[in-house]
Parts: C-alpha cells; structure tokens; sequence
C-alpha cells in the first residue's frame, strides 16, 4: 500500500510538472484534440470530412470509449408500442408466456431499464434473438430441457398523432421460432 | 503589405495559443472537480447496485450472452475470463471502486479500476446498456486523466491534512466535462431535426406514450393535445439550443442550466431512461464555478461542524469534526493550497 501511495504522490507532482511546461501543454493540448475530434466527427452526418477521417478515429473512439452518438429518441421517437412476449410449449402440452419486466416507477426502472433496452434489440436484430428465446426456455422449462417450442411474439401498436381521433392499429408478427429437440 | 499581413496572422496566432491556454491551462481551484468526482462516484455505486439483480441473467455463463460478442478493439478483461465468479468478482471491485472514487481514496487508482470494469460490462453485453452509460464510460475516462484526488477527498486529506482542502491546478480535464456536455445537446439537436417529429412538434406526446418508457401515465388530454404537445416538444429543443450555446455565456449560464436541471427532472420523473439523467447532471457540475463550489463546500463544512459540536461528548475539538485530521501526513506537493476560511485548527 505505501509503494501505491508513493507511486501516486510521484505522478502526482509529475502531473503538475508536465501541466506548467510548454512541451507538456502541448502534448496534452494534441491529447485534447484526439479526444474532441474524436466526439465531434463521430456525430457528424454521413459526410466527406467523416468519411476522410473516420478510419483514423474509429479505432481510437473504440479503443479508449469515446466514439459516442446522441440518438435519444433521435431523430424520431418510437411511434408505435412494441410489447415482446416469449412463448415456450411445454413438454406436456401447456404454454407458458415470458413477458419483459416493468419496474416500479422509482428504483426499479433503473434495473428495468436494460430489459427494455434488451428488447429494442431483439425487435431490431437477429443475432440476439436465438440466445435470449433459449436463455428464457431454461427459466420458464428448467435446465433438463422441458420444452417442445419456443417463439418470440411481437404485438405492436401504431399510436395515432396528437389530436388524431383515430383507433390504435396492431398487428402481431412472429419474430423467432424454434422447435427443439427432445433431451 | 505582405509584412503587415503575415504580421497580424501571427498576431491572431499568437492570441489563439494565448486564449487555448487561458481556457484549458489557467491554473484553478480544484474544488469543481472534487464535486464532479464525488457526483460521479454516488451515481457509479448506484449504477453498479442495480446491475446486481440481473447480473448472471445478462452476463453469466448461462445467461443471455454467455460470452462476449467480437468485436474490433473491443478489449476487457471479461472477453477472456468470462466465469460467474469472474462477473462477481468485477462486479464487488466495481462497487468498492465506485466507492473509492466517491470518497477520493486513490483516486487516480480508482478512476481506473472504475473505467476498465465499466469498460468490461458494457463491453460484454451490448444488447442492454444505453447513451448514459456511454457517457459515463466518457466522464470516467476525464476522472482519470484529471487529478481527481485534488480537492475534497481522503487523499487531499492523507496529504495536506485536510479532507476539504482543494490544490489549484490547470482545469484542462474540467474542461473536457464542460465541451461534452455542448457535444452532447449539439448533436441530439442536429440528430432530432433531422426527424419528423421533432420538426412537427409531436415528438414529446409519442415519447409520453410508449407503455416501456412511461414511469408516470399522463391524462390522454394531455398527451393528445397538439398545442400542449408543440409547445413541450419545441420547448425542449430550445433548452437543448441553449445547453449546447449559452451554457458558455457567463450570465446566461445559471439560467441555462437551471432549464437544464427542469428538463431533465421532467425526464426523470415521467420517463424511464435508466442513468442518463444523472449522467448528465455530472456535467452539469462541471460548470459550477471554484467561488460558488467552495461557497457551497463552506455551508456543508460548517453544517457538519455544528452537528460535531452538538454530539454530546463533543467539545474537545475548537472547529468540529474536521479538527481530528493530522495537518500533514505526507509531503505537499509544489501546487497551491486552497483551504476553507475557516481552516483546521488542531488542538492537540
């Protein structure tokens, strides 16, 4: 612990060394520089100059965590619900029904909030849907393998704009569906 | 003529490097930055406690994603040690360092460790984290490069003998805060009116209705109201205008980010969207000047002092609590001192 403390008093005074030189205000202005234009580019629109330099930036935004993009209900918010229901036929004939979890409007929604974040994904790629539709089977069929079939159901509901008397209109689209084998 | 020319280029070089300077290398107060790291660390232990109850549904080995998807530069200690004691083992450590950080005990150290297990789980499961908790993947990366023991923290204690003093250094990772958060509101708005919604002023009313999202149900003559909708759907672009801009207008900045403070208050309340709120708000501390942090620094310091004092079996001690902190446990370094007015007085 005390080679930690000393390791740390030594970057410390170097730090503020390197922060009063004129080499070291440099060398952190071009780390700066890396940094923003790393930000910036990446949240430019498809474009020449992000075109020109995004092979250069992409690895280092990837690398270090700073490639971002700031798409909050961007550039448009949902504009239909999407409810996504796992459906596992059992062995015996019976179904049982999987439903993405809702927490309680003060702590539980920040746990919540990956399980929504999970099924934007499953409504949106493929590559997820096969593990989840397994990983939800072993929850609801057990680990020996109790199921015949399993789906994932996607209702969906267009909301009509504001001011629009409209009805609701739905639609039910089968997302994945697997029979599996008998253990 | 051409002399003149290449003369008042150079002038107007020499006042860009002088201006670059003054903005990220200026020396200052640290006290904003010891408030930046404590906002960081609480919202980091919160993060980390409500990954628990799903943990090993979304990262164990007979989870949703066993293993990690590849990926180009993708690097985290869990890509290769993926075991449930692995994602246990990384979930404690990035609990306590969370912690660590909160309290700036090593904080260098720990800003580190917080960055390579936050680094690892988002990186390990793609599919269930959102833009907050990119940004706070950002934000921990700043901590580190900053010297984010230097005001208000066990370090600044285990070196000057005082947890509230505050070391005056250039503000360049301070600043690194500050010009995110303009990267941050400019780019949501350039994204959002590149979309029909936002443009049309309806965007607010389908965001309010989406069963998923929704903490708090507002009435239907609400939500389906075209005026009322229009003017929350503009009113927020505006404030996102302004948070981008004006935030950089020394007057106008309270009043900005007061707007700021309303709209994502609003968000946390009626939406669920997980931590970006409070991400956000850590940028927010990010402009709160060093006067106005040590003001505030001040009030909690002497409301903790008054608590010590009315502790019965108290009274040993001239100016509270703070009093029982060695003066100096280590050497100072060369950088300047800020010490509250009413600094330490041991009695022995």
């Amino acid at each position: 612990m005390r080679g930690v403390r000393r390791l740390s008093q030594r970057l410390t005074v170097a730090g503020e060394e390197v922060e009063r030189t004129s080499l070291g205000q440099g060398l952190i202005s071009a780390l700066i520089l890396i940094i923003l234009i790393t930000g910036v580019v990446w949240n430019l629109p498809d474009s020449a100059v992000k075109r020109q330099v995004s092979p250069v930036i992409t690895p280092i935004g990837f690398a270090i965590g700073v490639g971002q993009s700031w798409g909050v209900f961007a550039p448009n918010p949902p504009r239909q619900q999407e409810y996504v229901d796992v459906v596992v036929t059992l062995r015996e004939g019976r179904e049982a029904v999987w439903t993405i979890p809702h927490g309680d409007p003060v702590f539980g929604y920040y746990v919540a909030e990956r399980w929504h974040k999970l099924k934007e994904y499953v409504v949106r790629t493929q590559p997820v849907r096969r593990p989840f539709a397994r990983w939800v089977t072993g929850l609801l069929a057990g680990p020996d393998g109790g199921a015949t079939r399993v789906r994932i159901v996607l209702r969906t509901e267009l909301l009509p704009a504001p001011g629009s008397t409209a009805a609701a209109t739905t639609e039910t689209t089968i997302l994945y569906d697997e029979r599996l084998p008998r253990p | 003529m051409a002399r003149t020319h290449a003369s008042d280029s150079g002038g107007l070089l020499a006042a860009a490097v002088d201006r670059w300077s003054g903005f990220w290398f200026q020396p200052q107060p640290m006290t904003p930055l010891g408030l930046v790291r404590i906002c960081y660390g609480l919202v980091m232990v919160a993060w980390t406690s409500a990954l628990l109850p799903d943990l090993l549904a979304f990262f164990g080995t007979t989870g949703i994603q066993p293993e990690q998807e590849s990926a180009p530069y993708a690097w985290g200690p869990l890509q290769i040690w993926h075991s449930d004691q692995a994602m246990t083992l990384t979930w404690a450590v990035l609990l306590l360092s969370s912690a660590a950080l909160a309290v700036g005990w090593h904080s260098r150290l720990a800003a580190l460790v917080v960055f390579v297990c936050l680094n690892s789980f988002i990186r390990r499961d793609i599919y269930v984290f959102n833009a907050g908790d990119g940004l706070l993947r950002i934000e921990c990366l700043f901590l580190l490069l900053s010297p984010a023991g230097a005001a208000l923290s066990l370090d600044s204690r285990r070196r000057r003998g005082s947890f509230w003093a505050a070391q005056v250094r250039a503000p360049w990772a301070l600043r690194l805060f500050q010009v995110q958060m303009s990267i941050v509101y400019l780019a949501t708005v350039r994204e959002k009116l590149s979309g029909q919604t936002w443009n049309e002023g309806t965007a607010v009313s389908y965001a309010l209705r989406l069963y998923d999202v929704v903490n708090i149900t507002l009435p239907q003559w609400v939500v389906m109201n075209p005026l009322l909708m229009n003017a929350a759907t503009w009113a927020a672009l505006a404030v996102e205008i302004a948070l981008g801009v004006l935030v950089w207008h020394r007057r106008l900045r309270p009043w900005v980010l007061g707007a700021g403070v309303v709209l994502h208050l609003s968000i946390l309340v009626t939406l669920a969207v997980g931590f970006f709120s409070w991400s956000m708000f850590v940028l927010y501390v990010a402009f709160v000047s060093p006067e106005a942090a040590q003001r505030l620094v001040d009030r909690v310091r002497r409301r903790l002092d008054r608590r010590a004092e009315d502790r019965p079996g108290a009274g040993t001690a001239t100016v509270g609590s703070a009093t029982a902190e060695p003066v100096t446990a280590e050497p100072a370094t060369r950088a300047e001192l800020v010490e509250a007015p009413d600094a330490v007085t041991p009695t022995g």
